[in-house]
């Protein structure tokens, strides 16, 4: 049997709100931001607060949250891998790390 | 007022402000800010996570996240720190930003949040610990376990044939 | 027994299609089909005169079309009226197929022609024997065809086609009243067929009182194209352009009889629309009739006085007396019918055609030369000619005992019951006696003031057989008692008197018509024989020189049509130029054109290329399907 440990919980709708404006600030880095890896920082952010949504329904909901947390942030972890050697590519062609340089679409 | 709920106010204050600090810092547009300023806010949210009682997610939030994705951003930026000077920051688009943030937190919050509140224990006996967390892992949901290592594995043949020199 | 009738007015029209097909290189081979198809027309009409006389009437229907509601059928009604005048057709047809083979002798397309004039034998006989509204109207467009293949018969000549071009566009204009007026009948009764109507009209229907008068006058505007009325008359004297035998049979005879032949076929519908909801002034239709054919006989016949090519004479001549019968159909009283115009009709096929023929004999004598101040003097070398010629004026001019005088006197015995048109039918008669002795002088008397008139002499027989055969019944057909046939046909009472008594009965039945009359042509007569009796030039000219001139220009009526048609086109045709430029191109066109610019302009703005752009638009739409379409 684990240890029984008691805690104090905080309603989980605070969390939310916490979740929702952490949300938004990555969202206005990802737009507002040029800066390449100032953006990829931001979906970092996002991500992070989309975790902190998971967990604050798990408080409700048993531990299926969590263990959703947890695949997220491996997931995390290996798409900002990829990103990072997309960004050194991008650094090799432009040199430069702002996404105004990035205007080949451009007609 | 007891002790979570101050420690709650305050460690959700530090990852607002240090989450906008991330976006837009009034002070430099120095990206190396930016991302100290995401160590800060991720510690904070893996505090959170400890007063949530999710204990095992926190202590992997600070490993991988904090402590290798941060890490790897922080190399990417000393390899690519390309101009000693960076512009002034202009401070109309962190006033914008702000304002957009609150005005579309305000909106969903608004939209989104249901109206009664949600049922939760007050107080909790059931904790998201090691042992709780890995035995759901290696039953319930092995089958993303797998997946999520071979997942892993991918992204570094990925990395790999990505940046090869041919 | 019926289908005799059929055998009245199909062979020529066989024969017509077998010269076009096979005998067109062949004349004399065309010539002979041809007046031998006409001389059957004849013998089946002789033929059918029998069982007519026992049985009052024959028909015969062929069925054609039927959709709901609408039963056409082909019907042709034999009565003592289409026995009359299918007579007169087949024999004037005749006579002037004979005719034709002198006149016509040495052109190339004499095979077409004749193969014209039986096509128009076969249409004109159809259009006689039609017993509904759906036949006359068909057999009425194939004479109006036969009429354009006839007079545009020289097409190489440029003002011939044109006044073919001219004589179909008024015919059309008619029509299309004509048209509207049946497709109006067959709304109001249900049927176009003759009898059937008439035995509706026993007991008009509420229809029929509001439309009465409406469809007489639409009815009414065929007439005006096919026998050139008042205002449609332009197209009559340009159709001279023709042949003259074409203008015999079709202009002076025949075709524009085809007018006043409908109007005394359907006269049941204008007897009953006077009756019913007059038209605005308190009119009825028989009013506008009336009137209608007293300003055409008035207005040809002071067109003619000063006219100088033989032929325009004679056919403004037509037009004045289809005027006449136009009118005498007007004052008619319901109770004996339109019989004086039919009657009129009938006597004036006869010395027209004689006119006409006549006049062609002087035309060929003098190698088509057709200017009668360049005329004179022909009596003494042209005799048949002149004696016939001169039996045909004195019949039109209305002089006992030659037929003109009767059935002109019965005319203006009905037209007494308005001072206005009696004084009107007076003074054309006058008119009418002067132009005609005009002619008649300036042509045959005094002295040759042409050329080389050592050349000119008398036609062979082929010529002057017809003539000699049409002025016997120009001078009796007032005797032979057509106008009792014609009054007891339209239902009204006769009195039986012998033929002595028939040389006298106007001056005793209706003296006041008859002695105005007779006072008038005579007045005519010796008006113009004192202008012209020996002269050699037209004093009339001299004297009133801008109103000779108003005269000679046929009143300007082809001045003033020409101008309606250009100016009202010119209007129209560039209001559409202005419509189709400025609201069309420019502003139709023109703001669809820029909105659709504005609008990728304003698209364009979204292709910044640029990454952070493309994030936010996405990011919004998200956001907004986020917002609206979850639930709270």
């Amino acid at each position: 049997m684990d240890n029984q440990t008691k805690l104090i919980m905080i309603a989980p709708e605070k969390y939310i709100i916490i979740s929702t404006i952490l949300f938004c600030t990555g969202l206005a880095g990802v737009v507002g931001r040029t800066n390449i890896l100032i953006m990829l920082m931001s979906i970092e952010l996002m991500l992070n607060a989309g975790n902190l949504a998971l967990v604050a329904f798990s408080q409700i909901h048993g531990l299926d949250g969590q263990v959703l947390a947890f695949f997220v942030i491996s997931l995390a972890a290996a798409e900002v891998a990829v990103g990072l050697a997309l960004v050194t590519e991008m650094f090799k062609l432009k040199k430069s790390s702002q996404t105004d340089d990035l205007k080949e679409l451009k007609m | 007022m007891n002790i979570t709920e101050i420690l709650f106010y305050a460690i959700s204050a530090i990852a607002i402000i240090s989450g906008l600090l991330v976006v837009a810092n009034p002070f430099t547009r120095d990206p190396v800010a930016s991302a100290i300023a995401l160590v800060i806010s991720l510690l904070s949210v893996a505090g959170l996570f400890i007063l949530q009682g999710a204990f095992f997610l926190a202590a992997i939030q600070l490993i991988i996240y904090a402590g290798a994705v941060i890490v790897m951003f922080l190399f990417i930026l000393m390899l690519s720190h390309s101009s000693a000077y960076w512009p002034k920051p202009r401070y109309i688009k962190g006033l914008l930003t702000v304002v957009i943030v609150g005005g579309l937190c305000w909106v969903l919050i608004k939209r989104l949040l249901p109206d009664a509140p949600l049922p939760f224990d007050e107080v909790r006996l059931t904790i998201g610990s090691t042992k709780a967390i890995g035995k759901s892992l290696f039953t319930d949901y092995i089958l993303a376990t797998e997946t999520a290592s071979v997942l892993l594995m991918m992204a570094m043949v990925g990395v790999v044939w990505i940046t090869k020199r041919n | 027994m019926e289908w005799l009738i059929l055998s009245t007015f199909i062979p020529p029209l066989i024969s017509a299609g077998l010269i076009t097909l096979f005998f067109l290189r062949k004349p004399v081979i065309a010539i002979n089909l041809a007046i031998f198809s006409v001389c059957i027309s004849v013998a089946t009409t002789s033929i059918l005169y029998i069982p007519l006389s026992k049985l009052g009437e024959l028909q015969i229907s062929l069925p054609w079309l039927e959709i709901s509601g609408f039963n056409g059928t082909f019907k042709f009604h034999l009565d003592t009226l289409s026995m009359l005048m299918m007579s007169i057709v087949s024999t004037i047809s005749l006579i002037i197929h004979v005719f034709s083979i002198g006149y016509m002798r040495g052109d190339n397309g004499i095979s077409r022609y004749f193969a014209g004039l039986n096509f128009f034998t076969f249409s004109m006989i159809g259009l006689v024997l039609s017993g509904n509204f759906i036949t006359i109207f068909i057999f009425w467009e194939l004479v109006g065809l036969s009429s354009y293949i006839l007079i545009g018969f020289w097409y190489h000549l440029p003002s011939a086609a044109d006044a073919a071009k001219k004589a179909i566009l008024a015919n059309r204009l008619g029509d299309t009243g004509f048209l509207l007026g049946i497709l109006m009948v067959w709304g109001v009764f249900g049927t176009t067929d003759f009898d059937n109507i008439q035995s509706q009209l026993v007991h008009p229907t509420a229809s029929f009182t509001k439309l009465g008068n409406i469809i007489a006058l639409l009815l009414f505007c065929g007439v005006l194209g096919k026998s050139a009325q008042f205002p449609l008359h332009v197209w009559l004297p340009d159709a001279m352009e023709g042949p003259t035998p074409v203008s015999a049979l079709i202009h002076a005879a025949t075709m524009v009889a085809a007018g006043v032949y409908l109007l005394c076929r359907v006269y049941f519908i204008f007897a009953a629309a006077a009756l019913v909801n007059p038209l605005p002034f308190g009119l009825v239709a028989l009013d506008v009739i009336a009137w209608v054919g007293a300003v055409t006989a008035l207005i040809a016949a002071l067109i003619a006085i000063q006219q100088t090519d033989i032929k325009r004479i004679l056919a403004y001549s037509t037009l004045s007396q289809l005027g006449y019968m136009v009118l005498g159909v007007g004052v008619s009283d319901p109770a004996s019918g339109p019989a004086s115009s039919m009657f009129h009709l009938i006597t004036h096929a006869f010395f027209k055609a004689l006119l006409f023929l006549g006049a062609g004999s002087v035309i060929i004598s003098l190698h088509h030369k057709q200017n009668i101040l360049e005329m004179g003097g022909l009596a003494r070398k042209l005799p048949v000619t002149f004696i016939t010629f001169f039996v045909g004026t004195l019949a039109l001019c209305g002089i006992p005992p030659f037929s003109g005088f009767y059935s002109k006197e019965m005319i203006i015995h009905a037209a007494e019951s308005n001072k206005f048109l009696f004084f009107i039918c007076v003074i054309v008669a006058f008119l009418t006696a002067f132009y005609m002795f005009r002619l008649l002088l300036l042509t045959f008397t005094g002295s040759f003031r042409g050329h080389d008139s050592t050349k000119i002499k008398e036609n062979p027989l082929v010529i002057t057989l017809p003539l000699i055969l049409l002025a016997v019944p120009s001078a009796v057909s007032g005797l032979a008692g057509i106008d009792q046939v014609l009054i007891k046909f339209f239902g009204g009472t006769i009195e039986h008197i012998n033929l002595f008594e028939k040389l006298y009965a106007p001056f005793k039945f209706a003296a006041h018509s008859s002695w105005w009359g007779l006072c008038a042509a005579v007045a005519g007569v010796i008006v113009s024989s004192f202008l012209y009796l020996g002269r050699s030039e037209d004093l009339l000219a001299l004297r009133l020189k801008s109103l000779s001139q108003l005269l000679v220009n046929r009143l300007y009526f082809d001045e003033i049509f020409g101008c309606i048609i250009r100016y009202s086109h010119e209007l129209i045709s560039r209001t559409m130029a202005w419509i189709d430029h400025w609201i069309i191109s420019e502003t139709i066109i023109g703001s669809i054109c820029g909105s659709v610019g504005i609008l990728a302009r304003l698209i364009r703005l979204l292709q910044t290329g640029s990454v952070n752009t493309y994030l936010g638009i996405a990011t919004l739409i998200i956001l907004i399907i986020l917002i609206w379409l979850l639930p709270k």
